[in-house]
């Protein structure tokens, strides 16, 4: 017999909550954990009718989401196994109340229902506040998660019961690895605006298009959540002695740095958890750069040390470089692509982002040939002062809101802002050297030291054995231009791969290659 | 790690998912560089750094690159560290030796986007630039096609590296010397002959006055002639190494000065000093160059005869009027290239003596003060040709005559125009 509890208000939401447990979480958000609350046993201790043994039913209330749970007749002590859970952002909150309600049953000949006395303090409900991240149980019983807990009455006469319960927080799945991203907004701050520094916490399988939206290969793939919960997110600021902000068993924090000063904004960002890892410290212009034309925005050190990639405005999408929309789309590109792939976001640390002093300009105009009278082709017109003043870019990208097809020249390339798998793979090219491992009409060549593509078999045959691949994954790619037609070989998978089609993710001989550059790059050879 | 922990005692319930999150991960080494913001450096700006770029426009065509322009910019050049075997530009210095190579994207190659959102790589001549570290040795950037195996083109360079010195003369990789040059001095007969060459040697002293050395310098040498006469070589170049702060050089030159006219002449050498590497800057123009001039009296040649008769031409140490004949000839005549007529000599500018001597203007005047027109014999002393030649005489005690004199010679001027004119025969000192 299905009762209603006498503690229920609206049985409408008795209705939907009864025998309900939490559903599954829409996607495996990291920052999503599961508080799971477990009534185990209960004993009658004076709630009864003293009838025919007693009739107890219950309620879990989670941060006010209420689970009830119907009537065991006749048993003076059951073992229901009543289990409530709700899902909690770890990001959003640090605890949880909950409150386990138990009641007997009476008949019509006993009076109605009794709310059992589970608690040595006031009242007869048990109130608990669950911390979720650690998880520990405090109020009007303490102790730890993940063990049996035990509560009884006060023994002031209004009918006792003895419970054991126990509370989990289960965290989601975590992936292997442990990656950071520290960004800030606005992009390029301007003296007494407010910065927000962000600090995001990611496992270590980052894929470009997961964190933000890819558009590069049309239709864009699903983002997937790799946020992580650790121990602790350290935000610095300009200090060395301390950080100026430290989040426990959180995914991100952020902290606002209030009516910036004229000059540099330095600030980084650690993570401590299983290992500790750290963003390293970037420098940030506030207002016009110091010296030359460029404008610092992401600046990890000098440019013999470190990549250095510059952002140009496209002259007809942005007013210039202060642009907020420039800015912003500029800013995603960083978080999207470079800081939204493992391995280059791993390599953070060796990357300096800039932003040009003038607009450029990426247009398709008509180009017909005879085969095809419609033919447009991709132009990039580079800033007036590029070549004078931005020689010691490695890579520049024109960015631009206008749809059309977009190209790359001479480690210059344009890209609309969503295209992030592009960024990436003419990255690839440029300054990485790596060649296209897509057939058939792409660009080929040999680039030793360690390339991703050989002109001869044996060479690939070899270079695959060197990268644990067995030989038999050489295949070759034909460039049909030249006469004859020029094979090629590589021993990298297809399509997915940086400098394949799906441009996702860089596979070992592209890693080989960039990794052999970081390494140049360290010794002062960048 | 508390949150872990707690998850681990979970159970069976999440075990599944606990397995998962105790993973080790696959750390990364430079995001773990430096993992203590405490003591990690925090990056310094670069704008002190002293680099130096070329940045080279050049219009590349399918089997050419002509040069648009070239400048040397104060800022680093991206390294080109990763950059594909596609170009190969040398740097080479002025002697053409290779300072530095290194492979460089060819800026033909572009990446155009398919429909398809894929990607091909096409060949599109056009505008490029080619970008490369600063070398003040460097003269010169060949730019070869790699994949074709065919020089593009050549850079001259020069231009641009002394541009930019002359504009930083202070920058460390240029070179402020102040070269001059200090003395230069000509050296020549006075007395020429139509039809023949006399040697004028130049010396010429270049001094590095500082600030900086040692420097290379190039001297260079001009002549300016009067007209009639020719000389080789027009010009001169000496390469002067390694001048020292405070040092000086002296190069030396020897030219031959040919009259093609009888009359006084000059020639003008003028010599110039540079710097022989574009980096090296020269500030002070105005010690630069420096001339000289010599005069040559270029003489009409005639044919003397000592002692008419006598082939073998006895002159005794004492001789007080030894005779001689200066013959009328014709253009051509015993190889002259002019003619020449005895009766126009105008005695008093008669001056006889060796060679030395009536050369360098000294000599003894006729003894008798005149010329004596007489048809006087031939060089093959038999012969008279009917023409009157003027006889001289000279007191051989006042040349003087001494037992090695193995000639005698006579100078002096004819005609309106007072033309030198310049004859010589031999001798045989006898007792």
């Amino acid at each position: 017999m299905r009762r209603a509890l006498y503690f229920v208000m609206p049985c409408c939401v008795v209705v939907a909550t009864i025998g309900q447990t939490v559903s599954a979480p829409p996607a495996l958000a990291s920052s999503l954990v599961t508080l799971k609350v477990v009534i185990e046993r209960v004993d009658e201790q004076g709630c009864t009718d003293n009838l025919s043994g007693s009739d107890f039913y219950g309620e879990i209330e989670i941060a006010g989401e209420k689970t009830d749970f119907g009537v065991i007749d006749g048993e003076d002590t059951i073992t229901p196994n009543w289990t409530a859970q709700k899902q909690f952002d770890v990001d959003a909150v640090s605890s949880a109340p909950v409150i386990i309600r138990i009641a007997e049953s009476d008949g019509g000949f006993n009076f109605g229902d009794d709310a059992c006395d589970i608690t040595r303090n006031a009242g007869t409900d048990l109130d608990l506040t669950v911390n979720l991240v650690p998880c520990n149980v405090t109020g009007d019983t303490s102790g730890p998660c993940a063990t049996s807990l035990f509560t009884g009455g006060s023994g002031d006469g209004d009918g006792d019961a003895d419970v054991n319960f126990r509370v989990d927080v289960i965290a989601p799945a975590a992936a292997p690895g442990l990656n950071l991203r520290c960004t800030h907004s606005p992009l390029w701050p301007q003296p007494g605006q407010n910065v927000t520094i962000t600090l995001e916490a990611f496992d270590g399988n980052v894929r470009v298009g997961d964190t933000q939206t890819d558009t590069s290969s049309g239709a864009a793939p699903p983002l997937v959540d790799h946020t992580k919960i650790v121990d602790h997110l350290e935000i610095w600021v300009g200090s060395q002695s301390a950080p100026a902000i430290d989040t426990a068993n959180k995914t991100k924090t952020t902290f606002t740095v209030n009516n910036v000063a004229a000059g540099d904004l330095v600030y980084g960002c650690r993570i401590k958890d299983d290992n500790t890892i750290f963003s390293g410290w970037r420098r940030t212009r506030v207002g016009p750069p110091a010296s030359g034309k460029g404008v610092p925005v992401i600046y990890l050190g000098d440019r013999a040390h470190n990549v250095d990639i510059v952002f140009i405005p496209d002259t007809d999408s942005y007013s210039g470089t202060n642009d907020p929309n420039f800015l912003s789309d500029a800013a995603d590109v960083i978080k999207g692509a470079y800081y939204g792939e493992d391995y280059f976001l791993k390599n953070q640390p060796n990357i300096n982002f800039w932003l040009a002093d003038q607009t450029g300009d990426a247009d398709s105009v008509p180009a017909p040939t005879p085969a095809d009278p419609n033919n447009k082709n991709c132009v990039l017109t580079l800033p007036a002062n590029w070549a004078t003043d931005y020689m010691w870019r490695d890579s520049g990208a024109v960015l631009h809101r206008d749809s059309f097809r977009d190209c790359a020249n001479s480690g210059v390339f344009s890209s609309e802002p969503t295209s992030l798998g592009t960024v990436l793979h003419e990255t690839g090219h440029s300054p990485f050297g790596l060649a296209d491992e897509y057939c058939c009409d792409g660009g080929y060549f040999e680039n030793s030291p360690n390339p991703d593509l050989w002109d001869t078999l044996a060479e690939c045959q070899s270079d695959a054995t060197a990268l644990g691949r067995p030989t038999t994954d050489c295949r070759t790619i034909t460039d049909s231009r030249p006469t004859p037609p020029k094979n090629w070989y590589t021993s990298e998978p297809t399509p997915n791969d940086l400098m394949n089609g799906d441009r996702r993710p860089p596979q070992a001989a592209d890693i080989r290659r960039m990794d052999w550059f970081f390494g140049n790059c360290a010794a002062g050879k960048c | 790690m508390q949150f872990r922990q707690t998850a681990a005692v979970v159970g069976t319930f999440i075990a599944g998912t606990l397995a998962l999150g105790l993973v080790a991960k696959n750390s990364s080494a430079t995001i773990d560089q430096n993992a203590d913001p405490r003591i990690a450096a925090q990056p310094r700006y670069d704008y002190d750094d002293p680099s130096k770029s070329f940045v080279v426009d050049l219009d590349f065509g399918a089997t050419s690159a002509t040069t648009v322009g070239a400048t040397v910019v104060p800022q680093r050049s991206y390294s080109h560290l990763g950059d594909p075997p596609l170009l190969l530009i040398s740097l080479k210095n002025s002697k053409g030796a290779v300072l530095t190579t290194f492979n460089s994207w060819d800026p033909r190659w572009t990446f155009d986007e398919t429909p398809s959102h894929g990607e091909r790589m096409i060949m599109r001549p056009g505008r490029g630039t080619v970008v490369a570290s600063f070398n003040g040795a460097a003269a010169t950037m060949l730019v070869r096609d790699q994949q074709s195996g065919t020089d593009l083109g050549t850079v001259d360079l020069r231009p641009a590296v002394h541009s930019f010195c002359v504009a930083h003369p202070d920058d460390a990789e240029c070179v402020e010397a102040d070269l001059a040059v200090t003395s230069t001095q000509a050296s020549a007969p006075p007395l020429g002959l139509v039809g023949k060459g006399v040697t004028v040697t130049v010396d010429a002293t270049v001094a590095n006055l500082g600030p900086d050395g040692p420097v290379d310098a190039v001297v260079n040498q001009t002549v300016t002639a009067s007209a009639g006469t020719t000389v080789t070589p027009a010009s001169a170049t000496n390469d002067v190494h390694a001048l020292a702060k405070g040092s000086s050089s002296t190069v030396r030159n020897s030219y031959s000065v040919s009259c093609d006219t009888p009359g006084q002449k000059t020639v003008t050498f003028t010599t110039s000093v540079a710097p022989a590497e574009a980096n090296v800057v020269d500030a002070v123009a105005t010690n630069n160059s420096k001339s000289t001039t010599v005069s040559i009296d270029c003489a009409v040649p005639i044919t003397l005869n000592v002692k008419p008769g006598s082939a073998r031409n006895p002159v005794s140490l004492n001789e007080q009027a030894i005779p001689m004949a200066a013959l009328t000839t014709r253009a051509g005549e015993y190889g002259n290239p002019l003619a020449f007529d005895a009766a126009l000599i105008d005695p008093a500018s008669v001056r006889i003596g060796t060679r030395d001597s009536v050369v360098a203007g000294r000599g003894v005047p006729e003894v008798h003060g005149k010329v004596h027109m007489e048809d006087s014999l031939e060089m093959d002393e038999t012969t008279h040709d009917g023409d009157l030649d003027g006889v001289l005489h000279a007191d051989g005690r006042r040349i003087p005559v001494q037992r090695s004199t193995t000639e005698l010679c006579v100078r002096g001027t004819f005609g309106q125009t007072h033309t030198t004119f310049f004859g010589c025969d031999h001798i045989e000192v006898v007792p």
